[in-house]
């Protein structure tokens, strides 16, 4: 009987730990990094109309390693719509692996601008990502622009599921799941089809 | 008795000449100082290197949405509106920064322009010149021509992470190698469907080892007249006045012009 118990528990246990090494392999092995800041000498002329101007820096690292993040592209944006890219690198993820977003800001109170152009670049990876078979875990958000991420996604036509109905998400084409930080603040999105 | 009518004749003419190389050496400073002032108020907040560099990366932006938008509907059928959507705000962004920087061709030109004709009008234009027996007349500015300097590309370096995009320029010929940077003066048009939209590149000299060129007086020479495809200036030529006439003697009359050519300093780093 003891044998037979001890037998179940190493069985249990094995199972459980090739289940976390199996959703190891496919969550949140990348990290892609959204840094914004907001990039006033650009465009500083008298009368320039496209003002102000923020830039979004893309980087991507393994989540799994302490490995130097590699700068993917740049993007640089006025009033909240991109206006310019630079590539750097191809966005070298094998297809499969699973992406976790993070947007951090230059400053604690950014614009919304810098909001808009980070959630901007992020729904443009996600992109990539689907065309790349990657699956996308989860926005990172920091607490103060919380809102205003939400608010920059409903803006691209993102509807908040509502937590008190069971809304189907079949119908979705894809749904975005937004935290902050600290993990007490979520909310999903999705784009309808 | 002659001997002495003679040699007054001759330190006369000496007189004469020197006092209009003089004044002809001391206009031609104050006009190249001029050109200069206004060659710098055209890019006196780095306004061309920016918008250059804006419009290239603009157009690299609509092609990468490009590529996305065709792959998706293509891949992933699901998520085409998404992705039009996407392309959609980015042709719109491109045409709102083709607007945008032919404002600016139109109000860097009018605040060079406004800046010429206060300095000349503060230094150049009260100077003249009476001797006895020659009057000059007031220097008057007669042409403020903006362009730019033949054989100068624009300041955009070669954008090399969509090889496509690359492949596709080099097949138009749009770049150079040695330095890497896009021709000027051209109109970089996308592929179809997106060559509706505008993507003019300005020559401006380029950001070259962690150093802007300065701005610079130049000979006439490799200036060229802009105004074509509605390009940003990067140099500008003033032309002035003088007229000159005896005073004694039999009447005589000639016009001297003064021409003087700058370029303003080139292109900052990618911010």
């Amino acid at each position: 009987m003891n044998r037979k118990t001890l037998f179940l528990f190493v069985l249990l246990l094995i199972s459980a730990l090739s289940g976390a090494s199996r959703a190891s392999t496919t969550q949140n092995q990348w990290l892609v990094t959204v840094q914004t800041k907001s990039a006033p000498s650009i465009f500083n002329y008298q009368g320039a109309t496209l003002t102000p101007v923020t830039e979004a820096q893309v980087s991507f690292a393994s989540a799994n390693s302490d490995a130097t993040p590699t700068v993917y592209e740049n993007f640089w944006g006025a009033s909240g719509k991109p206006l310019a890219l630079q590539r750097y690198e191809p966005l070298s993820i094998p297809p499969g692996d699973g992406i976790a977003f993070k947007i951090v800001n230059g400053s604690d109170q950014p614009f919304f601008s810098e909001t808009q152009l980070a959630v901007d670049a992020v729904l443009r990876i996600m992109l990539d990502a689907q065309l790349n078979a990657n699956p996308v875990l989860y926005v990172s958000v920091p607490s103060t622009t919380f809102s205003d991420v939400v608010s920059a996604l409903s803006q691209q036509n993102f509807i908040v599921k509502d937590t008190t109905l069971e809304t189907p998400l079949q119908s979705a084409a894809l749904v975005i799941y937004v935290v902050d930080y600290s993990g007490q603040m979520k909310s999903t999105l999705y784009y309808p089809q | 008795m002659v001997t002495s009518w003679f040699v007054g004749i001759v330190l006369l003419f000496c007189l004469t000449v020197g006092t209009l190389v003089f004044v002809q050496y001391h206009l031609q400073n104050t006009l190249d100082n001029i050109a200069l002032s206004g060659a710098c108020q055209l890019n006196s907040k780095g306004q061309i290197g920016q918008m250059n560099n804006m419009v290239g990366r603009c157009r690299q932006l609509v092609y990468s949405s490009r590529q996305t938008e065709t792959s998706i509907a293509q891949q992933k059928p699901i998520l085409t509106k998404l992705a039009s959507q996407l392309l959609d705000e980015v042709r719109t962004s491109a045409t709102d920064l083709e607007k945008e920087r032919a404002n600016l061709v139109i109000s860097s030109s009018k605040a060079a322009e406004q800046a010429i004709n206060t300095q000349f009008d503060k230094t150049c234009a009260q100077q003249t010149l009476v001797l006895p027996w020659l009057k000059m007349s007031k220097p008057v500015l007669v042409a403020t021509q903006f362009g730019s300097v033949n054989d100068v590309d624009s300041n955009v370096a070669v954008l090399d992470g969509i090889p496509a995009l690359l492949t596709n320029d080099q097949g138009q010929h749009i770049i150079h190698t040695q330095p890497s940077l896009y021709d000027a003066n051209i109109n970089a048009k996308l592929p179809a469907p997106d060559e509706d939209l505008s993507f003019n590149l300005s020559s401006l000299p380029a950001y070259t080892n962690n150093i802007t060129p300065p701005a610079r007086l130049l000979l006439p020479a490799p200036f060229v007249v802009g105004g074509q495809n509605n390009q940003l200036s990067s140099a500008v030529q003033i032309t002035a006045q003088i007229k000159l006439s005896t005073v004694l003697g039999p009447g005589a009359a000639a016009t001297l012009n003064l021409v003087s050519t700058a370029t303003t300093f080139g292109g900052g780093p990618v911010q």
